[in-house]
Parts: structure tokens; C-alpha cells; sequence
């Protein structure tokens, strides 16, 4: 009750002083509740909620005042809706912060988010779709001596769904530090300089403390490190139209839940480069990891406690037949590379049209990296031991994903434009944690197309998931999606889809069908929607979680002040 | 130029934490101990029993009651009730008015620590937890022993079997760890020796004795917390292990001495269930 209360107080305070603020500052913030109410079905395996109806909703409170800001995020979770991890059930103050800056200073206490780099040693950062929240709490200290030299300082405590962190023991304490050099504002004569260079380098340190483990019925017992240290290096450069930004991180012994306890140090290198100039854009990006889940809780799985970020380097999907079959990073060994071509054919051309046509070309695969035994009585990843060799530029012999699209979209009037998507995905269901199972390859096609009407709009869809594999699991067979919505002066919306599994040989033949309304105002936004869900994997920066099927009501709330 | 040097200062604490390396050679390490040798299983259990740890030291001036106090409940319970004295803390510590007898430990120290051990003499009853606190005041041990044997169930019994051997001074222990009931913790295994029969200076009150003799002392180079069982255990399963431990060099006598077997559950460090045996 008392929780309820706060946030009752804390959103009138909001709203009351948004114009005039507080002290002489400025009170601002965010608002989000999703509500679902969902039914057993058992065609398409979804589960009763005995509690009827799920809610996850959060707000977020700003006050700032010159050098001085401050915060809170209030969220609730009651209970989470289907697919958010159960251990969230609750409600309560999920973030607060207070930060100030003076002269080169800057210095935040209590809840922050930061993150090194890419974030291949480093990152703590909310993804709300995956129920993903690290967020530190602690100190973080910004130190900007003079311009193009930025320090920063990190300890503290990750985020544990509820939990009590500065009372649990087991919960690994994160050191860090991260220097950033530009040296077009250090070198006076390079400020103007088309050639931009700026570099850094940064260390964390994890203390989890170790408990005795014991292995082969007992008989052994592993020594735990309990100081668990990463460093990492970058370099960005740009040179007109060039760019090129690449990072190594090195990890050390770090035996864990995720690597089977071995204590092979882990490494990472990320690679990208580009090219870009007016109508054309291309990248091309690589990238290594071998072993570098890094948690700050060692017998953690899953996705909570994950110290860094590895980079996905596979597209992401927002059709969602594209998306069927989404990849998550393998942490334990992956190589991989992606390439990107933007293409604008320009307007008032034969192929371009009177507005122009915009072109994209997307390429990717991801493979194992090569691992070899440590000697002939060691296997591969055996506990204790440093696991295995693996040569650094030597690529693996197992696929995990390869996918080559290709996207048009031409504006055909001032009222009408048209896109077309293909792509053809080979997936190793590794991605989805069961290995072995066979490869599933895909055909998958879109049209899309927007007519204005006025100040209203119509968008239909189609899209087409053409497979030869109906073993079941997630490899049902062909797929065929229709979406027709209606968009009235940008305010007021309407939509209905139709997701087909018209391939399945093994079950029924499901339409999942679903009728959406939605109303904008201003900041606030309403959306309702009622159908069915198929189950599947969500995939963000190749983090994923389960979504589970559901069959009924989800609606949407948001708005900010 | 200050400001560089003053941000580096400022920022340089984060980085204390480092990094530990451990040697490939101390990676995994084979517990010394588990034997392939045997020793016939003499002394069986049939019931719970509890095992009294009585924190106490020479020149504790409150300790020979408490030893009292244990004495009788040995009486009262027979077999059923075992005691181990832990000579820790300030009051152990040896000096030239005990004749620098020392029946200091590390284990008792660690264990000292582990327990929160503050007060002398203190006792910790079967590793149960009051409160916040395991240990209980020397008034209140018959009275928590006696709920214990109430309220604890008998999930274990510990058969064991001893045999010392004072030419390559080692102890041969055999245990079989008969589970009564499905038991759904991991579990871990203590093994210490406990002498007797030692004279020697204990402060009673205002008073010194000259000739007090010594009980259930804790001796070194116990196991403690070596891994049983892990997760979980089915009713019916007899697990039988054998060690073999190293005399410790500071005992006088080792026909005074017994070895108390202990099992422990892994996650809330309550004993299971104890036996003791006379070398």
C-alpha cells in the first residue's frame, strides 16, 4: 500500500510542477503499463493465468537543476506479464540517482547505467523487451580534465530482480575503469583535420567470492579465482567518407556455470569499417568471441548479472516472419561477419523514379571457432582445466547462422510507397540451446505497402516464410502473414493480422490472428489488441528471451511529461 | 595539468581489484584424504545424536562448569550425545602460568570466526542456528539439547569404523552413511579426533587448578567440509568412504582418543547427524 501511495504522490508532484518545477528546476518523466489478459489455449500451448489479468508498468521521474539531477524509476510487476521472469513479481523503487558535475567533475550515486567502449567488457544498459535491467548501484565518477580526455570510474553492485544486493554475499562486486582519448581535441593543429582519431582503454575487475566446489564425486576440488579482471583496448578512426572502429578485450580465468568451470581466458575482437558518401553506404564489420561471458555472480545462467555485451552481427528483424528464427550470440565461441550496401538509386532516374530507390544488401554468417584438446587425456571443456587451445584467426567447422537479404523501397507517388524484402536464413538451432537438431533453412519474403489518403494512411502487408523443414519445436513449415491497418490523421489507429501456419504437417494448421486499436495524443498513447500469440524467441542485440504463446487481450499504455 | 594528476587520483581507486591467476597446477586439486583401504565398521548408529561444541580455553574462568554442564548431559544421553571442546580465543592462549600448553587449532579458530564466537564458555548445539546467533550460553544447553532431540529428524545414520597407526601415524577411518529418508541438500563430511585424558592448568573462578583434566579436545589436521553428496539423496542409499588422516604430532596419547564423524547440510551447516568411535 505504502508503495502505491508513493507513486500516486510522486506522479501528481510530477504533474504538478511541470510548469513551474520545483526549487527552480524542472521535473520530467515517463510512463508505461502494459496489461494482458490472457486465456488457456491448448492448440497453441498457451498456459491458464490464474490470476486473470498481468500487468508490468514503470514510471520514471526526473528532477534536474543546472549542474544537479536527480531520479527515480517505479516499477510494478504484478503479477509479470507472460514471458517476463517470475522473480520480478513485485513492485517497488527499481532505480533512483542522484548525480551533480562541477567544474570536470562529474559524480552520480546510486542507480546508473555505463558502458566501455562497445561494451565487450562492460556494459550496463535496460532492455525492457527482454525483462533485462544490470543496472549498477553505486558510484560512478566522470572526470574531464580538459577537453578530449574523458576518465571514468564504476563500482557497485549489479541489479538482481528484487534483491537485497548489498545483503547478498554472493553477488560479485564490479571495479572499473575507462579512459577515452580524442586526439583532434587534444592536438590543437588536428582539431579541423579531416583525418579524426580518438582511442581508449579500460579494466574492470569483479570480486565474487568463492565457495569450495567439488567435482568428480567429490574427489576434487577446483580452486575459484576470486578476482576476475578484463581489459579491453579500442581505436576509432574517420578520414572523409571512411570510418573504422575496432576493439580487443582480453579476459582473464574466469571458471563459471556458463564455460563449464574451465579456465580458459577469454578474448574478444570486434572490427568494423565503412564507407559512406551521399546515396551510398557500405560497412563491414567482424568479429571473434571466445569465452567472454562475464557475470558477476558465477553460478548464474540466463540473463541477468551479465557484466558485458557482445554484439550481435546479424540484422535485426522488425518483420516478424524475418524474425522466426532470431540468432543469439554463442558467448562461449563465436566468429562471424556482416556486411552492409545502402544504395540510393537517385531520383529522376530510369530505376530511381521520381523520388529515388533505396536499395540495401545485407550479409552475415557466424561460425564456432576451432577448438583443439589440450593433450590426448584432457578432453575438450574439461572441468577444472584450462578447457581447450584455440587459434586465434582458425574458424570453426559448425555453422551457426548465414543470412543474405535484400530490401527495395520506392515512393511511386507523393501518396504511394512500396518496399520488398527477401531473405534467405540457413539457422543452426544451437542458437536456441538445443544442439544437434537439424538446420532449419528459409525462403522469406515481404511487401509493404503505404497509401496516403488525405491525412489518414492504409499499410498492408505481406509476408511469406517458405521452409522445407516440419520437424516440429520451431520448424513448422511455411508461414504466410497478412497486416492491414488504417492510420486516421496520425491519431487514431486500426489493424488486423493474420499469421498463418499453413505448412505445419505435424499439428494444426493455427491462424494467429490479431485486431489492434490505438489513439495518440500528444505523448500519451493507447493501444489495445486482441488475438493470438504465437510462441517464439524475442532477439535484441543477440540477447533473447522466450515468449510464450498467448491467446487474448494486451493493451498499452504510455505517455510522457 | 593538476587536473589530469587530480582525475587520475580520483579514479585510480577503482582499479585496486585485480585479477587472481591460478597455476594450472592448482587448478584442480585432488582432495588428500579418500583411501581405497578399509577398516571393519565397529561402532554403529541407530538413532540421532547431537554434538556439542564447547568454545573454551585454560584460562577461562567459566569453562570447568560449563565442562560440567557437558559432562552430565554425556550422562543423561549416553551415546546419543557427543562433545567436542574447541580451546580458541583469548582465553587459550598459552602462556607460561599453563606451561605453554597450547590445544589451540586452526579449524577451532576458523570455526570460532564462522560462529561469531565472542564469549567464554559458549556452546553451539548440532550447528543450529537461535535467532541470529549459534551460539548458546552454558544455562541454556540442556534445555536446547533436549528440543533438538525432540524436533530433529533422524535422517542419517553414521556407522563407523577406526584404526590408528602410530608407525606411519595415520588414522584409518571407514564410514558408511546410511540415508533413512530422501534427504534434497548436498552434504558435507567433518572428520576430527578429540583427545583426552590430558592434565594440565585451568582457571576456575578466582582459582588456578594445578591438575585438571582435560577432555575432548579438538585436535589438528581434521577434514572438514569435504563433499558427501550433492544435490539430492534417495532413501536407502549408503554411501561408504574411507579416509585416512594424519596424527596430529601434539597428541599425547592416542588410546585417549576418539574420532567424531560429523555430517553437515551444505546450505544451512546444521549437522545431520554425528558418531563418535575410540581409536
Amino acid at each position: 500500500m505504502k508503495k502505491i501511495l508513493l507513486l500516486i504522490f510522486l506522479i501528481a508532484l510530477s504533474f504538478n510542477s511541470f510548469a513551474q518545477g520545483i526549487f527552480g528546476g524542472k521535473v520530467t518523466g515517463n510512463f508505461q503499463m502494459d496489461l494482458q489478459a490472457s486465456k488457456k489455449d491448448s492448440i497453441i500451448g498457451a498456459e491458464e493465468v490464474k490470476e486473470k489479468l498481468l500487468m508490468n508498468a514503470f514510471t520514471n521521474i526526473l528532477y534536474t537543476n543546472g549542474d544537479f539531477s536527480a531520479g527515480v524509476r517505479f516499477e510494478a510487476y504484478l503479477n509479470p506479464i507472460l514471458g517476463f521472469d517470475k522473480q520480478y513479481k513485485g513492485a517497488g523503487l527499481a532505480y533512483r540517482y542522484a548525480s551533480y558535475k562541477k567544474d570536470f567533475l562529474e559524480i552520480t550515486a546510486g542507480n546508473y547505467y555505463e558502458q566501455f567502449g562497445n561494451g565487450l567488457i562492460f556494459r550496463s544498459y535496460e532492455e525492457r523487451n527482454l525483462g533485462l535491467d544490470n543496472a549498477m548501484d553505486g558510484l560512478r565518477v566522470v572526470a574531464r580534465p580538459m577537453e578530449g580526455i574523458a576518465l571514468k570510474g564504476i563500482i557497485g553492485k549489479q541489479r538482481y530482480y528484487w534483491e537485497k544486493v548489498w545483503e547478498r554475499e554472493d553477488l560479485g562486486l564490479v571495479r572499473g575503469l575507462d579512459a577515452d582519448i580524442s586526439l583532434n581535441s587534444i592536438i590543437k593543429s588536428m582539431e579541423s583535420s579531416p583525418f579524426q582519431m580518438s582511442f581508449g582503454g579500460s579494466f574492470v575487475s569483479t570480486y565474487d567470492k568463492a565457495e569450495p566446489m567439488y567435482v568428480n564425486n567429490g574427489s576434487y576440488k577446483i580452486e575459484l579465482p576470486e578476482n576476475i579482471g578484463s581489459a579491453a583496448g579500442r581505436i576509432q578512426m574517420s578520414y572523409n567518407q571512411w570510418s573504422l572502429n575496432a576493439e580487443y578485450a582480453r579476459k582473464g580465468q574466469d571458471p563459471n556455470a556458463v564455460n563449464g568451470y574451465i579456465f580458459h581466458q577469454g578474448e574478444a575482437a570486434f572490427i568494423s569499417a565503412g564507407y559512406s558518401q551521399k546515396g551510398l553506404g557500405i560497412n563491414v564489420s567482424a568479429k571473434r568471441i571466445d569465452n567472454m561471458s562475464t557475470k558477476s555472480k558465477r553460478n548464474e545462467t540466463g540473463n541477468m548479472l551479465n557484466i558485458n555485451y557482445l554484439p550481435a552481427l546479424t540484422r535485426q528483424h522488425s518483420y516478424s516472419l524475418f524474425a522466426m528464427y532470431p540468432y543469439a550470440t554463442q558467448v562461449n565461441g563465436e566468429m562471424g561477419v556482416q556486411a552492409d550496401i545502402i544504395y540510393k538509386i537517385k531520383k529522376n532516374t530510369l530505376l530511381g523514379g521520381k523520388y529515388g530507390t533505396d536499395l540495401k544488401l545485407n550479409y552475415s554468417k557466424i561460425m564456432s571457432i576451432d577448438k583443439q584438446e589440450l593433450n590426448p587425456s584432457t578432453p575438450i571443456g574439461a572441468i577444472g582445466t584450462d578447457g581447450y587451445t584455440s587459434s586465434f584467426f582458425k574458424v570453426g567447422d559448425q555453422l551457426y547462422f548465414e543470412e543474405i537479404n535484400f530490401e527495395a523501397s520506392k515512393k511511386i507517388t507523393s501518396n504511394l510507397k512500396l518496399s520488398f524484402m527477401y531473405s534467405y536464413q540457413t539457422f543452426n538451432p544451437i542458437a536456441f540451446g538445443k544442439e544437434g537438431k537439424p538446420f532449419v533453412y528459409a525462403n522469406i519474403f515481404a511487401f509493404d505497402a503505404t497509401q496516403k489518403l488525405g491525412k489518414n494512411s492504409l499499410r498492408a502487408e505481406l509476408q511469406w516464410l517458405k521452409t522445407e523443414q516440419t520437424y516440429g519445436d520451431w520448424a513448422k513449415g511455411d508461414w504466410i502473414q497478412g497486416t492491414l491497418e488504417y492510420n486516421i490523421a496520425g491519431k487514431f489507429f486500426v489493424a488486423a493480422t493474420d499469421q498463418w501456419n499453413y505448412g505445419n504437417k505435424l499439428g494444426e494448421k493455427v491462424h494467429y490472428y490479431n485486431f489492434a486499436v490505438g489513439y495518440n495524443k500528444g505523448t500519451n498513447r493507447i493501444q489495445i489488441s486482441y488475438g493470438k500469440q504465437r510462441n517464439g524467441i524475442i532477439c535484441i542485440g543477440g540477447v533473447c528471451r522466450e515468449v510464450p504463446a498467448s491467446n487474448g487481450l494486451f493493451a498499452t499504455i504510455t505517455s510522457s511529461f | 595539468m593538476k587536473k589530469i594528476l587530480y582525475s587520475i587520483l580520483l579514479i585510480l581507486p577503482f582499479i585496486f581489484g585485480s585479477c587472481d591467476t591460478i597455476p594450472e597446477e592448482n587448478q584442480l586439486q585432488a582432495l588428500e584424504g579418500e583411501t581405497s583401504q578399509t577398516t571393519p565398521i565397529t561402532e554403529s548408529t541407530s538413532n540421532q545424536r547431537i554434538l556439542l561444541e564447547d568454545y573454551t580455553g585454560w584460562a577461562c574462568p567459566n569453562c570447568p562448569a560449563a565442562a560440567v554442564v557437558a559432562e552430565d548431559l554425556s550422562t543423561t544421553h549416553g551415546n546419543k550425545f557427543v562433545v567436542m571442546a574447541i580451546h580458541t580465543g583469548v582465553f587459550a592462549k598459552p602462556s607460561a602460568t599453563n606451561h605453554n600448553l597450547d590445544f589451540r587449532t586452526k579449524a577451532g579458530d576458523d570455526w570460532k570466526t564462522e560462529f561469531a564466537i565472542t564469549s567464554y564458555p559458549s556452546g553451539v548445539i548440532n550447528r543450529v542456528k537461535y535467532g541470529s546467533a549459534y551460539s548458546v550460553s552454558k544455562d541454556d544447553w540442556a534445555a536446547k539439547v533436549s528440543e533438538q532431540y525432540a524436533n530433529m529428524q533422524h535422517l542419517l545414520d553414521i556407522n563407523l569404523g577406526a584404526k590408528a597407526d602410530t608407525i606411519t601415524k595415520k588414522i584409518l577411518i571407514s564410514v558408511e552413511n546410511k540415508f533413512l529418508s530422501n534427504v534434497d541438500f548436498p552434504t558435507l563430511i567433518n572428520i576430527v579426533v578429540v583427545e583426552s585424558g590430558i592434565i594440565g592448568v585451568q582457571q576456575d573462578g578466582a582459582n588456578k587448578i594445578m591438575d585438571y583434566e582435560f577432555k575432548h579436545i579438538l585436535r589438528d589436521n581434521p577434514y572438514i567440509n569435504f563433499p558427501l553428496t550433492q544435490a539430492s539423496t534417495a532413501s536407502g542409499e549408503t554411501i561408504k568412504k574411507n579416509y585416512l588422516l594424519n596424527i596430529d604430532p601434539d597428541i599425547k596419547d592416542i588410546t585417549k582418543c576418539q574420532v567424531i564423524v560429523f555430517v553437515t547440510n551444505a546450505n544451512t551447516k546444521e549437522i545431520v547427524n554425528v558418531n563418535k568411535i575410540d581409536l
